[in-house]
């Protein structure tokens, strides 16, 4: 049987539309701006990379979810600019987008995914992430990280200044140098390592925490949690006055012989010693996970 | 929306003898906040994904097991400061949980 030509011309058409339908489409767009801009990325699924660079110019490349062209804005100039990928008011996903932003090295940065991942380097400003489940890592030196994410883990590695980190359940990790820092957690674990923080605070409820790095002199650090466990691991040339609290957990200290006193009409327990000159605060409370202190070898 | 029961449960929260007042008052303003976003999460104001409620409610379990614990050990003890810094430490994280989740509509 024959097929009748307006029938084949049909088939056709539908042939030679559908890859264009179906398929991720590219975007390349670029504008100018001034070196301290303020940037909005939106991005809900997918990725998000940032790369700072040492133009007056924001490029984002990438792949837009099939349906995420009619979705995708850009648009901005001078002072700020913002580009995204809008979700449906339905709620109903389009799939992932890929972007890669090349913003001014020292602009400002506000950034938005569900569960994109996130990525950023190269990168001196100011940054904020928000995230719900997606990842989120920051290379390089910016001026000030802000990082959320309810379930996504958070990665700082570089030398941020001022950093503050806050997940439900995903995991927290900071390398490197970090003046000011804070991070808080539910129930992820926490990790800070290498890092010379001068102000420290971090707390979780049910995350254990690990730092393994130097405490300066003048430094002050409060680690707080409520059943998670506190390990500090620190060189045996800490000068620092140290205070844990203790309610129903143990206390494990091998820094020094210092042992921990039971308070005997309320019960728990608390430890207070010095390393070295002191000069530093480290307070720990923990309500029922152990406090370690290990001397790194 | 699930969230169960926590509203009354935190609502209804005895205040132990010889609780410092400012204590008292603190943990009061805690309460009413996180009470005034919870009804608005129940309301469906907050336009939360199933997803993410499904995070909050889990980790909202979580901090409100680590604040009873450690409200029943206050209670025991009510003039201990640090346990007071725990309990109060618990609610600042169970109020700014609930911030950031519900400040983290959209906006375009």
């Amino acid at each position: 049987m024959r097929t009748p030509r307006a029938v084949r011309g049909i088939l056709l058409a539908l042939a030679l539309l559908v890859p264009t339908v179906a398929s991720a489409q590219s975007v390349n767009r670029r504008v100018a701006l001034a070196r301290d801009a303020s940037i909005r990325v939106f991005n809900l699924e997918g990725s998000i990379r940032i790369i700072g660079w040492d133009k007056d110019s924001l490029v984002v490349t990438g792949t837009l979810s099939p349906g995420g062209g009619k979705l995708f804005y850009f648009g901005g100039g001078g002072r700020g600019a913002k580009l995204g990928v809008e979700p449906r008011s339905s709620g109903e996903s389009d799939g992932p987008s890929n972007l890669e932003v090349f913003v001014p090295a020292r602009s400002k940065v506000w950034i938005k995914a569900a569960t994109a991942e996130v990525s950023v380097s190269g990168f001196s400003g100011s940054l904020d992430v928000y995230s719900v489940s997606g990842s989120i890592r920051v290379d390089g030196s910016p001026a000030q990280v802000y990082a959320e994410s309810m379930d996504g883990n958070i990665e700082v590695a570089g030398s941020a200044p001022w950093v503050r980190a806050k997940t439900a359940s995903g995991a927290i990790t900071i390398t490197g140098g970090g003046e000011d820092v804070a991070a808080t957690t539910v129930s992820g674990t926490m990790i800070v390592q290498g890092a010379r923080v001068v102000r420290g605070r971090f707390e979780s409820v049910t995350g254990d925490m690990k730092f393994d790095g130097d405490v300066d002199r003048g430094a002050s650090l409060t680690f707080e949690s409520h059943s998670g466990v506190i390990e500090l691991r620190l060189p045996s040339s800490v000068s620092a006055d140290f205070n844990v609290n203790e309610f129903q957990g143990k206390i494990v200290n091998e820094l020094t012989s210092a042992a921990a006193r039971p308070i005997r009409d309320r019960g728990g327990q608390e430890l207070a010693f010095t390393m070295g000159q002191g000069g530093a605060d480290v307070t720990i409370r923990n309500f029922k996970g152990a406090v370690l202190l290990r001397r790194r070898k | 929306m699930v969230l169960r029961g926590r509203l009354p449960a935190d609502a209804a929260m005895p205040t132990p003898r010889g609780f410092v007042q400012d204590f008292a008052s603190v943990e009061t303003e805690y309460l009413s906040a996180t009470s005034e976003i919870l009804r608005a999460v129940h309301a469906g104001d907050a336009q939360l994904s199933p997803a993410t409620v499904a995070i909050l409610e889990k980790n909202l379990a979580v901090i409100d097991d680590a604040l009873h614990e450690s409200r029943d050990a206050l209670m025991r003890d009510p003039a201990n400061s640090a346990l007071r810094e725990m309990v109060l430490g618990s609610y600042r994280q169970k109020l700014d949980l609930l911030r950031r989740v519900t400040a983290g509509r959209v906006e375009l």
